[in-house]
């Protein structure tokens, strides 16, 4: 005992003036802590003071005394002076571990009883709950400071090894259903910490004690196997080669992590509602919830199931196409659609449309999905701009007899001559006049291509274009749509032929659109904007502006992401209306879309992405 | 002091190959696992993202004090620096040699970004998203980026000093920081890692000059500190701390010292915070009440503990004689077991809010609350909370961003079925309805926080999310609410899922269907909408933004559609970024011209706006029984 007492006295002597003003540090500590509760806008409790002083700097705390009294002894080598006293390794051992388990224990009830004081003069504390929270801060110290003073008998690989620790608990707590957060010591610490005021965590206290025993048992084998000889040659300084191999295994370990993405299974996206139409040979599911819709989702999954078919024959897919799942959303106008990005590919995808609705259009909603098919199966590249066209063009032969919607296409050749650099550019395209226009005339040119050159053209063209890609780089080492294009059809006779098939007349009424940024109070711009009809517009008709605040870089803008004022055409005088709502100033950019709405989809009259002055 | 620079790049060069990996490291496999002619230069580059948060600042100030680590503190532990004292160079050049070395490493990792993110993203030549590398933008993030490494640097030289013990006080000042941050956004900038968070006016980067002039002005002084303790009298500094170590008065000294110095630091953050914006955080909050004593009184029943304010005694006992049965009403709805006894603490005084709640302790401002059926309406939707933590077994609060409509949503719902107001929820679903409207909301901007708050008015969360419970607890029965509850804490359910992948499978584990419910929530506003079109008609659009300063205080207008009713309060909120917290957002009242009654004025003081360029959202309140209508939120700058 007088040996301990001694070795204690030491150990005092040398770190005593670094662990006074560490407690004088951590006294500091507490009060910015307190502070912070009690300015919170959500604290909850006092004791959160000491919550988030036992999250964060504790283990500082620990890890500066493991450094002290552990780490720097075996590094500089003084613990030879102590093997030479009349004292066991253990003695060494088990004081060094006790006035460490000490001070933490004294920081921690400091920073409890801190906490507690101050609750107490603004919330009913009881004692079993200041014991439970007690109870487990002294867990919490004596799981981290065994686990410290272990991990500082690894002298030189410590460091690694406590980021092969955090990184394969990161790897568990992502890639497994091992929950660190409520595992063991985690788990004391965690949200409960000073909330819990009644049960005691039986199951963390147990964990917490199994990692402290075996942590106590690994420092001890470390310390005095071989008489020490291994602890000691563990805290040799790291050679330049040593620390040059962590530092590139660490980083690879990261970019590893990055390249694995680590994730849990999850289960696949199905329809539940028992109003659900199923076609599982075909992988199609339409839910309808209303029983009245029953024969519109029956009619609409065996349509969609025969689309399938011949789109995975027409394309060349290997696998089967889908899942696809339809949701009936009977407050969707008409010709409106949505699609719901799912979490997983096995999941698929996911529409909603008013099915059943009054002028409700089947086949185009049948066009659309397979389109969102097709992105699926190529993992988005049908969707990359210069392949969009052939999706929507190849979508639209599965589906339609003869070109769909001919008036739209007509409504863009009212305004552009056919190109193919309007289908190339199929984003630009589709901002300008309108998804359904781009669809349109995107239609126009495989129906176009299809009396040139043939239908088996067509589909050995789209087969290539549409080809599942191969990954990274290597996709970008196929020929561009473009190219294929070019040698698949004889440009000439097929412009020829596209443009006879766009002289259609439009149904879409004259009508100009217009934008006025007008100066208003200071910096701000008022946004005016109108439509000038060549006649009078039917009646019925809607026109509306769709606008977005860009941000520093350009992107597709969904509908979904423009805020739209919409009034009947009739309404609308020479003078146009003001944006209501929102607000745009000097220097701000932002996009303007003029659209006008005839009984179907809104075609576009102009848009345009401006700089405000 | 060639060879001296080369020497140090020599020992130096294992950093530049983990700077490289870290920051450039994407290029080894980036270009094997993604296609890059679909990839855009801010999906490579995370730091050019607008309003991104600080994590890229963290890895770069990280690599900038380990590199500041490896200058002197092993070249003095192993007193090799006396090798390079013995060099015919002076002292200053050594210790410029040596932190030119460092920076140069750190320089040449942030050149390597640059150099890497621009060969990444130049083959993509889609309509909009391609071409968007542009020199002027990738130059200014490159040269912010080497600042802002020179001033991590200059302090990591100057913690080196104190070794390893180095880190504790600049860990502090961090802590300090965020504590600021939290209470005085404004202040947001004291912590270095906001720096480099992006901002732009239209396309141009916006820079923040003065924060960054502070900063490199401490870095200066950080320098120089390390220039002093290790070039100059450190040997002195540490022989005489050495001296005054050894005997207890100068221990006691050190140590008293030392955290008084910490504690005068604490004062300050306390005077910086007490300062705060003066008509910030009350601009939303309730006229201001009778404020509750000090002197608290407890009161037990048979499922709380209550505490409450001796000045409000009779308030505090009318509640407490009903709630046991509010309890008994929402573990009926729930279909839930008692659970423990709950600790309501009634002396709450905030602007912020009428009450919290976490796990079993509700706190609610019982003196800011005079109208008892609204205190039993607060008081059941807090217990509603704790029910819901308790039920779930805190899966609800783990899933964070998914649920914090369906958590409000929900607690709104059975408080209003417990404690009914009918005016109230009129109000607050013509606001919900009106809002989605107009707006064009989708279910997804719901059920993820994320999304709601990027554009929307995150006050929705209460009375979308109640007519989201409310479509719930219709398609897939009335204790739809409590099930959910049940399916997120049962065995094996699957974590860290997407919001939407996460009410999927939460329904889904009790035979309900996301879409069906989605479906009858967006018909039910629809009908809504046509049902309550006298309530929504008040609520006027409004467009505006700032007009101009007026010496220390900026100048927002508002321009109504539509007469509003005298009795209508607006405000405008601000925020630095889109992904601010509500605790971060506050709010300024705006007044009703008297010349022009569709214009209200808006005076900002501009000492207490977060950044020159910030976020503002206009909003009004028609019906003080239910929520602000608010317009979406947008960019403005100070100026």
């Amino acid at each position: 005992m007088r040996r301990l007492g001694g070795l204690l006295e030491k150990e005092l002597r040398h770190h005593g003036a670094l662990l006074a003003m560490l407690l004088a540090f951590v006294g500091s500590i507490d009060l910015v802590l307190l502070f912070g509760a009690s300015v919170g806008p959500r604290t909850i409790t006092m004791l959160e003071a000491h919550a988030n002083f036992t999250r964060v700097f504790l283990p500082l705390v620990a890890l500066a005394l493991g450094h002290r009294l552990v780490v720097r002894e075996y590094h500089e080598r003084t613990q030879r002076f102590l093997e030479a006293l009349p004292v066991r390794r253990i003695e060494v051992l088990a004081v060094k571990l006790g006035l460490g388990l000490a001070v933490l224990g004294l920081v921690a009830a400091l920073s409890l009883g801190a906490s507690a004081l101050a609750a107490a003069t603004r919330e009913p504390l009881t004692l079993r709950w200041l014991g439970l929270v007690a109870l487990r801060t002294a867990a919490i110290v004596t799981t981290l400071w065994s686990a410290l003073f272990a991990m500082g008998l690894l002298g030189r690989w410590r460091v690694p090894t406590y980021l092969a620790i955090g990184l394969v608990l990161v790897f568990l707590d992502q890639g497994t259903a091992f929950e660190v957060g409520r595992f063991g010591p985690f788990g004391l610490a965690g949200e409960r910490l000073v909330l819990e005021r009644f049960a005691v965590p039986w199951e963390e206290l147990g964990v917490s004690a199994a990692i402290a025993a075996g942590a106590l048992a690994l420092a001890i084998t470390l310390a005095l196997v071989d008489e020490g000889s291994v602890a000691e040659s563990l805290a040799k300084p790291m050679s330049r080669r040593e620390r040059i191999a962590v530092g590139v295994v660490l980083a690879l370990a990261l970019i590893g992590f990055e390249v694995v993405e680590p994730r849990r299974d999850k289960p696949v996206y199905a329809m539940v509602h028992p109003q659900t139409v199923h076609r599982p040979d075909a992988r199609v599911s339409v839910q309808h919830v209303d029983p009245s819709l029953r024969q519109d989702a029956e009619a609409l999954a065996d349509a969609i199931a025969g689309d399938l078919v011949r789109a995975r024959e027409a394309l060349g897919y290997r696998a089967p196409l889908g899942p696809v799942h339809v949701a009936s959303r009977p407050s969707l106008p008409a010709h409106a659609r949505e699609s719901v990005a799912l979490a997983d590919r096995a999941d698929g995808v996911l529409v909603r449309a008013p099915f059943g609705a009054p002028g409700f259009d089947a086949a185009g909603l049948r066009a659309w999905l397979l389109e969102r098919v097709v992105d699926h199966a190529t993992e988005g590249r049908a969707a990359f701009e210069p392949n969009a066209w052939v999706r929507a063009g190849s979508a639209a032969l599965l589906v339609h007899e003869r070109p769909p919607a001919p008036g739209l296409a007509a409504f863009h050749r009212r305004h552009r001559a056919p190109r193919y650099e309007a289908l190339a550019r199929y984003r630009r395209t589709e901002e300008r006049f309108g998804a359904e226009v781009a669809r349109a005339l995107a239609a126009s040119a495989a129906f176009a291509f299809v009396e040139v050159a043939g239908s088996d053209a067509w589909w050995a063209f789209a087969r290539e274009v549409l080809a599942p890609p191969p990954p990274g780089v290597f996709a970008m080492l196929r020929p561009t749509a473009r190219a294929r294009f070019e040698a698949a059809v004889d440009p000439a006779a097929f412009d020829a032929a596209w443009e006879r098939a766009l002289t259609a007349p439009s149904d879409v009424p004259r009508a100009r659109g217009w934008i006025a940024i007008e100066p208003a109070e200071g910096r701000l711009r008022a946004v005016r904007w109108g439509v000038r009809f060549e006649a009078p517009p039917p009646p019925g008709a809607r026109c509306a502006l769709a606008h977005a605040e860009l941000g520093p870089f350009d992107e597709v803008l969904a509908d979904a992401d423009l805020a739209r004022e919409e009034v009947a055409c009739g309404a609308l005088g020479e003078d146009g209306a003001t944006l209501a709502g929102g607000g745009y100033g000097a220097g701000d950019r932002a996009l303007f879309v003029v659209e006008l709405a005839t009984g179907g989809a809104p075609v576009r009259l102009l848009a345009e992405r401006r700089e405000l002055d | 002091m060639r060879a001296l620079y080369l020497k140090e790049l020599r020992s130096l060069w294992p950093f530049l190959i983990l700077t490289g990996l870290l920051l450039s490291g994407d290029l080894l496999f980036r270009p094997f696992t993604e296609r890059l002619d679909e990839q855009t230069w801010e999906g490579i580059a995370s730091y050019l993202r607008p309003g991104q948060d600080g994590t890229f600042g963290w890895i770069l100030g990280i690599l900038s004090v380990c590199v500041a680590y490896a200058a002197f503190p092993r070249e003095h532990d192993e007193r090799t620096i006396h090798f390079l004292y013995a060099l015919p160079i002076r002292r200053p050049w050594i210790f410029v040699t040596k932190a030119a070395a460092g920076l140069t490493i750190l320089w040449a990792g942030v050149g390597l970004l640059l150099v890497s993110d621009a060969a990444q993203s130049v083959w993509n030549s889609q309509s909009f998203e391609g071409a968007h590398w542009r020199a002027d933008v990738a130059l200014s993030h490159a040269v912010l980026q080497a600042t802002f490494c020179a001033i991590v640097y200059a302090h990591g030289l100057a913690a080196s000093v104190l070794r390893r013990f180095g880190v504790l006080p600049y860990a502090l000042l961090l802590f300090v920081a965020w504590i600021v941050r939290d209470v005085l956004p404004p202040a947001a900038w004291i912590d270095p890692s906001a720096l480099l968070v992006a901002r732009y006016e239209g396309a141009r980067l916006s820079i923040a000059w003065g924060p960054w002039i502070v900063h490199a002005l401490v870095g200066v002084v950080a320098a120089l500190t390390a220039y002093a303790a290790w070039m100059g009298p450190a040997e002195a500094i540490g022989l005489g701390l050495r001296r005054t170590q050894a005997s207890l008065a100068g221990k006691l000294a050190l140590g008293c010292g030392g955290a008084g110095l910490v504690v005068v630091s604490f004062a300050l953050v306390g005077i910086v915070t007490q300062i705060g914006p003066p008509d910030a955080a009350s601009a939303e909050a309730p006229a201001p009440a009778e404020r509750p004593s000090r002197a608290s009184q407890n009161h037990r029943t048979a499922r709380y503990e209550l505490t409450y304010p001796v000045s409000h005694e009779a308030r505090a006992l009318a509640l407490a004689a009903d709630a046991d049965a509010i309890h008994a009403a929402i573990q009926r709805e729930l279909g839930a077991e008692p659970g423990p006894l709950l600790a309501a603490d009634l002396t709450e005084e905030s602007a912020e809010h009428r009450g919290i709640a976490s796990w079993t302790h509700l706190r609610i401002g019982l003196a800011a609350e005079p109208d008892p059926i609204r205190l039993r309406h607060v008081f059941a939707h807090e217990t509603a909370h704790a029910f819901q933590h308790t039920i779930s077994d805190q899966r609800q609060s783990d899933a964070g961003d998914a649920t914090r409509f369906f958590a409000e949503g929900g607690a709104e719902h059975l408080a209003d079925r417990v404690v009914p107001n009918e005016a109230a929820r009129r109000a607050a679903r013509a606001v919900a309805a009106a809002t989605w409207a107009r707006h064009g909301m989708r279910s997804d901007d719901l059920l993820d926080e994320r999304r709601l708050r990027e554009r929307f008015d995150t006050t929705l969360v209460y009375s979308l999310g109640e007519r989201w419970v409310d479509a719930l607890s219709r398609v897939c029965g009335a204790g739809a609410v409590g099930d959910a509850l049940r399916a997120m804490a049962r065995e094996g359910a699957p974590r860290d899922l997407g919001p939407r992948a996460f009410w999927e499978d939460t329904l889904a584990a009790f035979g309900c269907d996301l879409e069906a419910v989605d479906a009858a929530f967006a018909a039910q506003l629809a009908d809504d909408a046509l049902a309550l079109a006298d309530a929504i008609e008040p609520l006027p659009r409004m467009s505006g933004g700032v007009v101009g300063r007026d010496g220390g205080v900026l100048l927002v207008a508002a321009r109504l559609d539509r007469d509003v009713p005298a009795s209508a309060l607006f405000f405008v909120r601000v925020r630095a970024t889109v992904d601010a917290e509500d605790t971060r957002t506050f709010s300024f009242r705006g007044r009703l011209d008297p010349a022009d009654p569709r214009r209200v004025a808006f005076r900002l003081t501009r000492a207490v706006l977060p950044s020159t360029r910030f976020q503002l959202q206009l909003c009004a309140l028609v019906d003080e029984r239910g929520w602000p209508f608010c317009e979406t939120w947008r960019w403005a700058t100070d100026r």
